[in-house]
């Protein structure tokens, strides 16, 4: 996971992070965490506090997302347009089969 | 025929997985990431419910923008992808051969897009081509698909026991899961660009076609990685 915040910040998460600082020449910035929910923060959009910086937050993951379907929780019989194909990981929604 | 979910039973190793069959038939999943990739590597395994020569056929593997007007439609928004069968546009001739059997395409495979009616595609008649049909043998593929300006960079990776052409869901899953590139029993085939962009529609949806009714395609795991968001 990878944290980037004007102005320019780069770090990677090995451990929890309790606290943000950077010093640049004449400006501190800040963010310690304490004033946010306990929770997923998402993409970091919600991550507004702190002091210092030029709007939220963007957390980028890059852990792997992966999507898969094996078909083996299906009972055997046609599928028709595939509506009913509603398993599998990660996917947005069943899936479209088209007959031509 | 219609799509449908059968059983398909591996008598030497005896073990029954479930599998869709699709003949003139393309199956669309949008990912939960939707088209906010850079990089994304789409898993196929399958095998051909055939014997023997399979004529005029096209077996894409790519995405596509949304699920109504995928590769097999006659107006495609927007695909990006590779077909295995291809010798010069969309559509080639699979050949069968001695061994368990295996299927060599006419002219190698091709990248391609399709944007409304129109393809457009780079190919070798290089890379050869092993899929395996009957009842105990299965085959895996790997497509990378890398975004870039203009040029999208495309790889194909296949299972590489080609002599001990099972498949299993294990071992496909272990492929999938290992990141690695080439994945994890596997080798690259062919790697090559082609510019190609989202203009006509964000490229959201995992698409698999393959055209031929008469003989289909047994697909027996799908999946989807998102490499570098």
């Amino acid at each position: 996971m990878i944290s980037l915040r004007s102005p320019e910040f780069v770090a990677t998460l090995t451990r929890q992070i309790a606290a943000v600082v950077v010093v640049t020449s004449g400006s501190v910035n800040t963010d310690d965490f304490e004033s946010y929910s306990v929770g997923a923060v998402g993409d970091g959009s919600s991550l507004t506090g702190g002091v210092g910086w030029n709007g939220a937050t963007l957390i980028v993951s890059w852990v792997p997302i992966v999507a898969t379907e094996d078909f083996e929780s299906y009972s055997v019989g046609a599928v028709f347009n595939g509506s009913n194909l509603t398993n599998g990981a990660n996917w947005n929604g069943a899936p479209v089969i088209w007959n031509y | 025929m219609a799509a449908s979910i059968v059983a398909q039973h591996f008598a030497l190793d005896l073990i029954t997985d479930k599998v869709l069959t699709l003949g003139n038939e393309e199956y669309l999943r949008t990912f939960n990431f939707g088209s906010s990739w850079t990089k994304v590597r789409l898993g196929v395994m399958c095998s051909i419910n055939q014997i023997s020569t399979v004529p005029a056929v096209t077996f894409a593997i790519g995405v596509c923008s949304g699920k109504t007007n995928g590769v097999g439609a006659a107006t495609t928004t927007n695909f990006v992808g590779i077909n295995l069968s291809s010798d010069t546009g969309i559509t080639g001739t699979l050949y069968a051969n001695y061994g368990p059997p295996w299927y060599a395409s006419s002219g190698g495979l091709r990248i391609f897009k399709k944007v409304g009616s129109t393809v457009t595609s780079v190919g070798t008649n290089n890379s050869f081509i092993l899929m395996y049909s009957a009842a105990d043998l299965r085959y895996c593929f790997f497509v990378d698909i890398t975004k870039g300006n203009p040029d999208y960079t495309l790889a194909l990776h296949r299972y590489t026991q080609i002599f001990n052409p099972y498949l299993d869901t294990p071992t496909f899953n272990a492929a999938v899961n290992s990141i690695a590139t080439p994945p994890v029993s596997c080798s690259t085939v062919w790697t090559t660009t082609l510019a190609c962009d989202e203009s006509a529609g964000a490229l959201d949806t995992f698409n698999v076609f393959w055209s031929n009714s008469a003989n289909w395609l047994d697909v027996g795991s799908l999946a989807a990685i998102r490499l570098i968001p």
